[in-house]
């Protein structure tokens, strides 16, 4: 049983995700895709700790053998990544329930379809990072997509329609880029299975095809991940989802696109031809640094929380690819480890706001007045989630933060290590508008005074919230475990 | 408040004669003078107090001086 | 007991929790139970380290015990427990968390084993104390509380760049002695100084401290300054300076305790001279010193707190400590002037009282080390604190002109943790072995001999002579309201006068400058708005059409720029 684990992380979801749709509308449902989330955690786990014990994991489908075959390959960084996709999983579906009862627009009879989208999209997501064949992300990424843009489209906000068919235009662009890549790298080493295209790819690398594939696989991958000045689809897209969808997509669908642009220009093109040839991070740099500027002072100004989180994930993100960009094992491990901090942190944040929405039926500055009085669980959360966000020490922000300032100084980078600080203080006035107005103005006209959220929605917000605390202070997973993946990914390590 | 006084005056010049009756351990020689500790305490309170006293003429302020 | 569990966890966790408990007697009890809980726990635990943490490349160790940890976090508890007992029917969720919090903190900050956790409790029982003097919810207060806040917060980063500095230089955190001459040392010095309220480093304890809550400045009266002591003992044992330090200290507070009038001001005054003892104590660094300065420490945050209890439970009943307005309230509240005079003889030293036998411990380590002029400063010193806290404070609030003053005897709980307070204070002088036993040093010191009681009454006696000749002859200065010039005045009174100076010569320049800056900086913000504000291009919703066009453009420099 345990050596099918690989394939069976996919194949739970998938199969579960049809039987949830076929179910009478009820309880069982929700329950069925609980189960199945579980599973999946159970299974990421097992894996990481397989991974850790005995080294990289190599399944092949239908007993197949690579390169022929589909390869599913599982090294430090996807196990790492499977964890963290398969956790939001679950805890957002424990969150889910009350929202999608209460909260979206779905006649009672429709809802089952949701969580069969939503299993959907964890299979795309899990498959994705699980698979060690490049036309098989192609696959899972249109899974995952497809099944987003129909989760985002069913937010309250008649608006979510225009965000979802926006985002469905850039996400195919994205996608199509990435296709032609891939379809430009097999035409060039006739293989799709990653080591070997790795193995064959040298060989005709000063290739006009192979640096096309690599401009087409930079920007589709960058479309999907949301660098800036290609983030435009997000904002919209996080903000008009419902609040359970964006917590899920927030922590999970970027984080799967970093992983594809470290898996692609790591492991496949190599770190000496990505960066040294091709001079990547000359592009990504700047992109990074832009978008953790303006994204940070957009957030600012925004009314609608749950927009400015949006900007704020989009100069995360940033932090992500300045990471990947210092091309060491720290700047790595900096961005690896902010992959797992970014999804507590705006996992804890997108779900407070949806404890608050769900009482008061708006995110809007004006309309959160005077909320931390009549929600204090609600907006204990968000306040941790907020201090990760700003990297305080002894929350997961700062672990990542930290390894990216010393990333930048072994690099002799002092302005950029002097903008990541700079930029959290950006964080620190977004986020304390939001505590100020919680907490110290009064409530406005009107608003009826209702209470906490209920506990099937503080719960899940809460183990997150702790989780944020808990890995600031026990570092060995987001920060030990990632080390490891960007030494892997580098090719240095053990 | 004139018994406690002379009170006092009496109880200072018992102990101040106990000096008389037993042997002082004494690491520096000030120690064993007589009465050392006794007259010692004496002037350093006059003197503390009548410094105090023009300390005052310097330092002392109105109460809202730093006007909070 | 549980294997390993940090006391200072149980206070600290217990302050968030403490909240949960329905106001009144049910979480008091909850309350109570904390410090005992924490010192039942601390007693249990065999010296040694435990609970390691690995934060990055650091191993912290968050919890040694030793000797010197044990003691001080020993009273630690019992202060906490007698502030809780004290402020048992204060309603202020305010107070009582940082009640919690703020002693907790200070318990971790003496079993910290590293310089990291150190720091980090240092910076808690700053930030949680502060509480307690904004509790009192007035401007003033506000502002006294600023001022301390901005002292506390100044020692640790002083503290963190010279952990930083040490740790670039050697490699290690783990706080044991240090030295001046240690990378970072004197950094790390100076934070431990201001914390101990070092001559000139001094005033945010007489500041702040009187403007605390009645229950307030009990607690901050414990902590903060004992915790500096122990670092101070820790890190600098045997520091040469500290001695002249120390001296320094226990003499020019006396000087300004004589003219104040808010007698918890006094206090704050003679609790700074107190210190000075300790720092010389822990100057002299011999194993007597020490024990010294460990054993004075114990003993003051006892006969300390039994003091501003008593003065608080005057500001509660008769709404004010100013000695002016004071006199004769020995008559309403008899329980609290025996309590207070009780813990005045322990802070004078008398024969009997917890002082005499923890004093006598610096005096004669000094001795033996041949200090003669520390000696003789030391023994002006304690005439001094006999004069000003022994004798001014009882006569100025209980005795002297009858002021009129009519109001009730302190509450129940007051007089019982003033009981507990004093019963301590009379129990370590009759019994000093039991104190002497968790001493961090095994010392053979016997107080009670002839030469010590009968020289001691003596300095006593004569100095109470003293003051009842100045005040028969009028000569004692009478106690005036009055604000009194302390190093404060430094930064309360120049550093604005002279920034007004400045300011306004170069006031018309600075104007133009300003408004060059201003018209900038609302360029910028307007420039940021434009682009970034909620209409501005970066933050609107884009047409499908140019986005795709964005993307397109930059697949396009990539191919170019690859392509090169």
């Amino acid at each position: 049983m345990t050596e099918h684990l690989p394939v069976l992380q996919v194949v739970v979801p998938l199969i579960a995700a049809p039987l949830c749709a076929l179910l009478r509308p009820g309880r069982a449902v929700w329950l069925l895709a609980m189960v199945t989330c579980a599973l999946c955690l159970l299974i990421a786990a097992l894996l990481l700790d397989r991974v850790l014990a005995q080294g990289v994991i190599s399944y092949a489908m239908g007993g197949w053998p690579a390169p022929w075959g589909i390869e599913y390959r599982v090294d430090a960084a996807n196990a790492y990544m499977l964890l963290i996709v398969a956790a939001i999983g679950a805890v957002v579906m424990a969150f889910a329930r009350t929202v999608v009862e209460q909260r979206i627009r779905l006649p009672a009879s429709k809802q089952p379809w949701f969580y069969a989208t939503y299993l959907l999209c964890l299979t795309g997501l899990l498959g994705m990072i699980v698979t060690g064949d490049a036309f098989n992300v192609f696959v899972f990424l249109e899974i995952s997509s497809l099944s987003s843009y129909v989760l985002i489209s069913i937010g309250r906000d008649r608006r979510a329609l225009t965000a979802a068919y926006q985002y469905l235009i850039m996400g195919t662009i994205g996608a199509t880029f990435i296709l032609i890549g891939i379809g430009f790298l097999y035409v060039m080493t006739g293989t799709l299975n990653m080591a070997d295209l790795a193995a064959r790819l040298p060989a005709v690398a000063d290739t006009r095809t192979v640096r096309a594939a690599f401009a087409f696989l930079t920007i589709g991958i960058s479309l999907k991940l949301a660098l800036f000045p290609l983030h435009l689809w997000l904002p919209n897209a996080y903000a008009y989802a419902p609040s359970a969808v964006t917590a899920f997509l927030a922590a999970t669908a970027t984080k799967v696109a970093i992983y594809v642009l470290l898996r692609f220009f790591f492991t496949i093109f190599g770190a000496q031809f990505s960066f040294g040839t091709m001079r990547l991070d000359a592009i990504l740099l700047p992109l990074a640094l832009a978008g953790i500027f303006s994204a940070s002072v957009v957030a600012i100004f925004q009314t609608n929380v749950k927009r400015m989180l949006a900007y704020s994930s989009v100069a995360q993100i940033g932090y992500m690819i300045l990471g990947i960009s210092l091309v060491s094992v720290t700047g790595l491990t900096a961005a690896i480890s902010h992959l797992f901090n970014h999804a507590l942190m705006k996992g804890t944040l997108f779900m407070a706001l949806g404890c608050v929405s769900f009482r008061i039926g708006a995110v809007s500055l004006d309309r959160m007045a005077g909320v931390g009085r009549i929600m204090p669980w609600t907006m204990g959360a968000f306040v941790i989630g907020g201090l990760s966000l700003i990297g305080v020490p002894m929350t997961a922000g700062f672990v990542s933060k930290w390894y990216l300032i010393l990333g930048a100084l072994e690099r002799g980078w002092w302005p950029v290590a002097l903008l990541v600080l700079f930029t959290s203080l950006l964080a620190v006035v977004y986020i304390w508008r939001v505590v100020e107005t919680a907490y110290f103005q009064p409530a406005p006209e009107g608003r009826a005074t209702t209470g906490e959220a209920p506990l099937a929605l503080l719960v899940p917000t809460w183990t997150l919230a702790l989780a944020n605390l808990y890995f600031g202070l026990d570092t060995s997973l987001n920060a030990g475990v990632a080390r490891r993946a960007a030494e892997a990914l580098l090719g240095v390590g053990p | 408040m004139d018994q406690f006084f002379y009170g006092l005056v009496g109880i200072c010049i018992v102990l101040l004669l106990g000096d008389l009756l037993y042997h002082k351990h004494a690491t520096f020689s000030f120690e064993s003078w007589f009465g050392f500790f006794a007259w010692y305490g004496f002037i350093c309170c006059v003197a503390l107090v009548l410094l105090a006293k023009q300390m005052r003429k310097v330092v002392k302020r109105d109460e809202d001086y730093y006007g909070d | 007991m549980i294997d390993g569990l940090n006391p200072a966890l149980i206070l600290i966790g217990g302050s968030l929790l403490a909240l949960l408990a329905p106001q009144g007697r049910a979480r008091n009890l909850f309350m109570l139970a904390l410090p005992v809980l924490g010192a039942l726990q601390l007693w249990g635990l065999p010296y040694g380290e435990y609970a390691r943490i690995e934060l990055f490349d650091l191993t912290l160790t968050t919890l040694r015990l030793d000797g010197l940890s044990f003691a001080f976090a020993l009273v630690f508890h019992i202060a906490a427990l007698l502030a809780i007992i004290y402020a048992w029917r204060l309603d202020d969720p305010v107070q009582q968390v940082a009640g919690l919090l703020y002693p907790g903190a200070a318990v971790g900050a003496v079993l910290a084993g590293d310089l990291v956790t150190l720091f980090i409790c240092w910076e808690l029982a700053a930030v949680s104390s502060v509480f307690l003097i904004w509790a009192r919810r007035t401007q003033r207060a506000y502002h006294a509380g600023m001022r301390y806040l901005l002292a506390q917060i100044g020692s640790g980063v002083l503290l963190l760049a010279g952990v930083i500095v040490h740790l670039r230089a050697t490699g290690s955190i783990t706080f044991e002695h240090l030295g001046l001459d240690s990378p970072g040392g004197w950094l790390i010095f100076i934070a431990f100084g201001i914390k101990a309220a070092f001559p000139l480093l001094h005033n945010w304890l007489q500041d702040a401290y009187p403007e605390a809550t009645v229950t307030g400045t009990v607690l901050l009266s414990a902590f903060t300054t004992k915790m500096a002591i122990y670092a101070l003992a820790r890190g600098f044992a045997g520091t040469e300076s500290l001695i002249t330090i120390g001296t320094l200290m226990a003499m020019f507070p006396i000087f300004y305790a004589v003219i104040e009038n808010d007698l918890r001001r006094v206090l704050a005054y003679s609790m700074n001279n107190q210190l000075g003892f300790m720092v010389v104590g822990v100057g002299i660094g011999t194993p007597l010193g020490l024990d010294g300065a460990v054993a004075h420490a114990f003993a003051d945050i006892l006969f300390k707190a039994l003091l501003f209890m008593s003065m608080g439970a005057v500001l509660l009943r008769a709404g004010t400590v100013n000695g002016s307005e004071l006199g004769g309230l020995y008559k309403s509240m008899p329980l609290t002037a025996g309590l207070c005079m009780v813990g005045a003889a322990s802070i004078s030293a008398f024969p009997l009282f917890s002082a005499f036998v923890t004093k006598s411990l610096i005096l004669e380590a000094a001795a033996r080390e041949g200090h003669w002029v520390s000696f003789l400063f030391l023994l002006f010193a304690s005439a001094g604190v006999f004069h000003h806290a022994g004798i001014k404070i009882p006569f100025f609030a209980f005795f002297a002109h009858d002021s009129g003053i009519r109001c009730e005897e302190a509450p129940r709980n007051m007089l019982v943790a003033m009981g507990l307070a004093a019963a301590l204070c009379v129990g370590i002088g009759v019994f000093p072995e039991a104190l002497y036993a968790i001493l961090p040093y095994p010392i053979a010191f016997d107080p009670y001999t002839t030469t010590h009681v009968v020289t001691q009454l003596q300095l006593l006696a004569w100095s109470a002579l003293a003051f009842s000749v100045l005040v028969r002859t009028g000569i004692y200065p009478p106690e005036l309201r009055s604000v009194n010039l302390d190093f404060d005045w430094g930064y309360r009174k120049l550093m604005p006068v002279v920034a007004t100076g400045v300011w306004g010569a170069v006031s018309r320049g600075w104007e133009a400058f300003n408004t060059a800056v201003e018209h900038l900086v609302k360029r910028l913000i307007a420039g940021l708005a434009r682009h970034h504000g909620q209409y501005g291009v970066l933050a609107t919703t884009w047409p499908t059409g140019s986005m795709v066009l964005w993307a397109v453009v930059l697949l396009g420099a990539c191919l170019i720029f690859y392509y090169l």
